[in-house]
């Protein structure tokens, strides 16, 4: 039998959010948030200590998901990311080009309790974000929003 | 009731070998293997669109014995299939600031291609 080769790029990870996300809406009125989060693991060293690892990795959440992500997360705020791995690509000032893989979101979880942020002032839509964001906009249909979207809380 | 906060941080990627370094030995003396992998997904076409191909190129290192094992066994553009976490590895761009890439670890590697 000839198989196909099967087509595989899933992420889930936690952690939480190193600064306030940024949100732009492009021309288009599609809504995209930009964040990175802090993800910690822990392990056993060969000393037989615990040893914790934190990895920052960029997130990009589109449309119905990039606005409850801008309404309802700041700084700090403890996230499950579910996407897949893509490679972002854009021009630097200096003109040569850059590139760096990022989580497109599917769906975010948001892991804090409500109550929780000790925080008065939410985060609102419209902030300016990072260029790339403006350059490089994947088209997902309607996938990155929709039934993917997490109700906060 | 209080929670610790969940570690989790697990990715599973197909694609094909783009490019490999060859097997090093770090200083601290443990195996190294890292490669490049060439992933394609196709997305759910939005209605009234043609599905879209999007292709990404990935990071990935193999330590231990898994990468004396897996530098045996891949050969070319193997096809492969990862599973692992993502880890960042920081460096300093001309001007001093700190960026940070992501790669991924590998913890079980399954080469995907017939044997000849």
């Amino acid at each position: 039998m000839n198989l196909r080769m099967p087509s595989l790029n899933k992420v889930l990870i936690t952690g939480n959010l190193v600064d306030d996300p940024r949100t732009n809406i492009l021309q288009s009125g599609t809504s995209v948030a930009n964040f990175r989060i802090a993800s910690s693991r822990s392990y056993r060293g060969r000393d037989n200590e615990w040893h914790q690892k934190t990895c920052f990795v960029d997130v990009v959440a589109w449309r119905k998901t990039a606005e409850l992500v801008s309404s309802n997360l700041h700084k700090g705020s403890p996230v499950l990311i579910e996407g897949e791995l893509q490679t972002s690509t854009w021009q630097a000032q200096d003109g040569s080009n850059r590139s760096r893989v990022e989580i497109q979101a599917r769906r975010v979880q948001f892991l804090e309790r409500r109550g929780d942020s000790g925080r008065d002032q939410k985060p609102s839509a419209g902030q300016q974000g990072p260029d790339y964001g403006k350059q490089d906009q994947p088209d997902h249909g309607d996938e990155a929003g929709g039934e993917y979207d997490d109700i906060p809380f | 009731m209080e929670h610790l906060p969940p570690e989790v941080n697990y990715l599973v990627v197909s694609g094909s070998v783009l490019t490999r370094k060859s097997l090093e030995r770090t200083r601290s003396g443990a195996w190294l293997l890292e490669l490049q992998l060439e992933n394609v997904v196709t997305t759910d076409p939005a209605p009234g669109r043609e599905p879209r191909e999007i292709t990404s190129v990935l990071g990935v290192e193999m330590w231990g014995d898994l990468a004396r094992s897996m530098d045996r066994r891949i050969q070319g553009h193997a096809q492969l299939l990862v599973e692992g976490y993502a880890a960042s590895r920081a460096f300093e761009d001309r001007t001093g600031v700190v960026h940070y890439r992501m790669v991924i670890k590998a913890a079980r590697v399954q080469v995907l291609d017939a044997p000849e």
